[in-house]
């Protein structure tokens, strides 16, 4: 029988200084100086070795190769240390940011500068000016290091092929494309862009990580979300069926923050979604640092109500603490505020793994995570939340016991 | 030189607000209302020609739990009439984002002296509209960096007044060029220049 509420990270871990640093230059012994520090704490016993080698390699591409594989063994050891029952790729060392890390990788597409996102927020954005390729695998590496180092079951998370088109620019698809009614000429000229994204990029960067031993690919794909009109919803659910079609692999769906819109629109689609093993999504920073469990206690978990109702029948990866700042406060019992952090406690974390899984309906299908992956948080700050969160799923465990 | 200056419209607005203060929807679309004719009028004022009342929400509404029904449409619209009362022809009301098929009667009875669409979410080919009002259409994609052809700009326009008859169509992006790098913005801007000049020619 398989232990109930198994934990898990989404992804992303901060990037240390050295990691970034050493990508570029070589570092100093004062650069490793956090390194150093945190090897101890997370059970690194052969550091002073490891960073010998790195501050001695003269080589820079194989000093930068040093630099992510040692960065991805820390993020790693964070995660075991934490507890949790699967520790993904390590925190995401390897990969700059979700959308540059796979588009620099893509023929065809080039980045043509920052672009008004929403607010003050600014990105770079790619657009697909010829037709676009894989130029060379995108997460392998990462993929073949987290396997190398890791003591648990990998999941492997990658950027959705939906996100990666909504996130640029169309210029060569809509070139091409000869229908005189310009709403139907960007219609086809989108499904197109992501058909091609999905058949030449995504499925053959699939189809390595799943030669190389990969058997859990969760798809991100935040801008789902963004677009709820039903074209969009259904134009997302052929991109998900087509991307996993074929594969003999556990994929799972993780899409966060979709605003005032809710998740109810994803719910209304998600049966739809093919080999769909698993939606992890976030919670808690809809929900309020307080403890309980009756009907009314936890308002950021009854979205998972509509879910349930329209048919999905898979597990849920259920977001069961915040990422991001905190500006409320917190009843003491629940977590502690110290700084722009609330730091759950296992109890709350108890909680919310309890009251979800009375609205699941079925405790088998509950799995535990962070709302999101922790690269905007301290590691101190991410170690502390993520032992919440496994300590939260022992809590959790006595009450099903 | 001209000046236009847009304004989010009193419905949009109160959709896109969470209500904290008002007893009811209509309380805070009337003052919204209120405030935008007095905005209007200071702007006009100053020296401004025209104003332009952006009703994405009209339009766009795949956010809401049931779809806008008829007495909300009119309260929207009344919002509107307010603000525009004794000077219809200096606002137009745009819509963008959204389909304008579904609204485009209405829109087109408002007391405005142009009405705007989104050409790429509005369908023309369905429509058979008529009008003495003028048409902006939004036919230049304020979210794509692709510039479109002048010539492709001018004969889209022409082939859309088989579609809503009209004594003036004018040519605009859909919606706000501040998503696009600076340079290709200006580069849609000079191309709606060239086709309208073609048009003009024609």
């Amino acid at each position: 029988m398989p232990k109930l509420f198994p934990v898990q990270e989404i992804g992303s871990l901060a990037k240390p200084l050295w990691r970034t640093k050493g990508l570029r230059q070589s570092l100093s012994a004062q650069d490793l100086r956090e390194a150093e520090e945190w090897a101890p704490k997370l059970g690194i016993d052969d550091y002073h070795d490891l960073a010998k080698g790195i501050l001695k390699e003269t080589d820079s591409r194989l000093r930068s190769k040093q630099v992510l594989e040692l960065s991805t063994v820390y993020g790693l050891r964070l995660f075991e240390k934490a507890g949790l029952d699967n520790n993904g790729v390590g925190g995401e060392q390897q990969r700059v940011e979700m959308y540059e890390h796979v588009v620099k990788s893509v023929e065809g597409m080039e980045f043509l500068g920052h672009v008004h996102s929403f607010d003050y927020k600014y990105f770079k954005k790619a657009v697909a000016s010829s037709e676009i390729r894989r130029k060379h695998p995108i997460y392998l590496r990462e993929f073949l290091d987290a396997k190398k180092h890791s003591r648990s079951p990998i999941k492997v998370p990658i950027t959705g092929p939906y996100t990666l088109v909504d996130w640029s620019f169309n210029e060569y698809y809509l070139r091409k494309n000869q229908n005189p009614s310009p709403k139907q000429r960007k219609q086809e000229a989108r499904r197109e862009f992501l058909l091609n994204m999905i058949e030449k990029v995504v499925r053959p960067e699939i189809r390595d990580l799943v030669d190389a031993g990969a058997s859990w690919i969760q798809i991100d794909e935040p801008a789902v979300t963004t677009h709820p009109e039903p074209f969009e919803m259904q134009l997302f659910v052929e991109a998900w069926n087509e991307t996993v079609r074929g594969f003999s692999c556990k994929f799972s769906n993780h899409t966060c923050y979709p605003s005032e819109i809710g998740y109810r629109v994803l719910a209304d689609y998600a049966p739809k979604l093919e080999k769909c093993s698993q939606l992890a999504l976030e919670f808690a920073n809809r929900d309020v640092p307080r403890l309980g469990i009756e009907e009314n206690a936890r308002s950021g978990y009854i979205a998972l109500q509509r879910f349930v109702e329209n048919g999905f029948d898979g597990e849920f990866g259920v977001g069961a603490v915040h990422v991001h700042d905190f500006d409320g406060t917190a009843d003491p019992a629940a977590g502690q505020v110290v700084g722009r952090d609330v730091l759950e406690s296992p109890e709350l974390v108890r909680d919310r793994v309890v009251f979800a899984s009375k609205i699941i309906g079925d405790a088998s299908k509950v799995w535990v995570n962070p709302d999101c992956g922790l690269r905007t948080r301290t590691w101190d700050v991410a170690l502390s939340k993520l032992t919440s969160v496994a300590k939260g799923a022992d809590l959790a465990r006595e009450v099903y016991a | 030189m001209k000046w236009k200056v847009s304004i989010p419209g009193p419905y949009t607005f109160s959709e896109l607000s969470e209500n904290k203060h008002y007893r009811n929807k209509p309380d805070l679309l009337l003052d919204l209302a209120r405030a935008e004719r007095e905005i209007a009028r200071r702007l006009f004022d100053a020296g401004v020609s025209l104003v332009q009342i952006s009703e994405p929400c009209l339009v766009y509404q795949p956010y809401r739990e049931s779809p806008l029904d008829g007495s909300e449409l009119d309260l929207a619209f009344d919002g509107i009439r307010y603000v525009t009362e004794g000077r219809p022809d200096r606002f137009l009301v745009h819509t963008f984002f959204g389909d304008a098929s579904p609204v485009i009667e209405s829109l087109l009875a408002l007391p405005v002296g142009a009405v705007g669409i989104d050409l790429y979410e509005t369908e023309l080919s369905g429509l058979h509209a008529q009008t003495s009002k003028d048409i902006v259409l939004g036919i230049v994609d304020s979210r794509e960096s692709n510039v479109e052809d002048s010539h492709w700009i001018a004969e889209t326009a022409l082939r859309s007044k088989n579609h809503i008859k009209t004594p003036k169509v004018i040519l605009a992006p859909n919606s706000d060029l501040k998503f696009l790098p600076r340079q290709i913005a200006d580069r849609k801007v000079s191309t709606l220049a060239k086709a309208a000049s073609l048009l003009e020619a024609s």
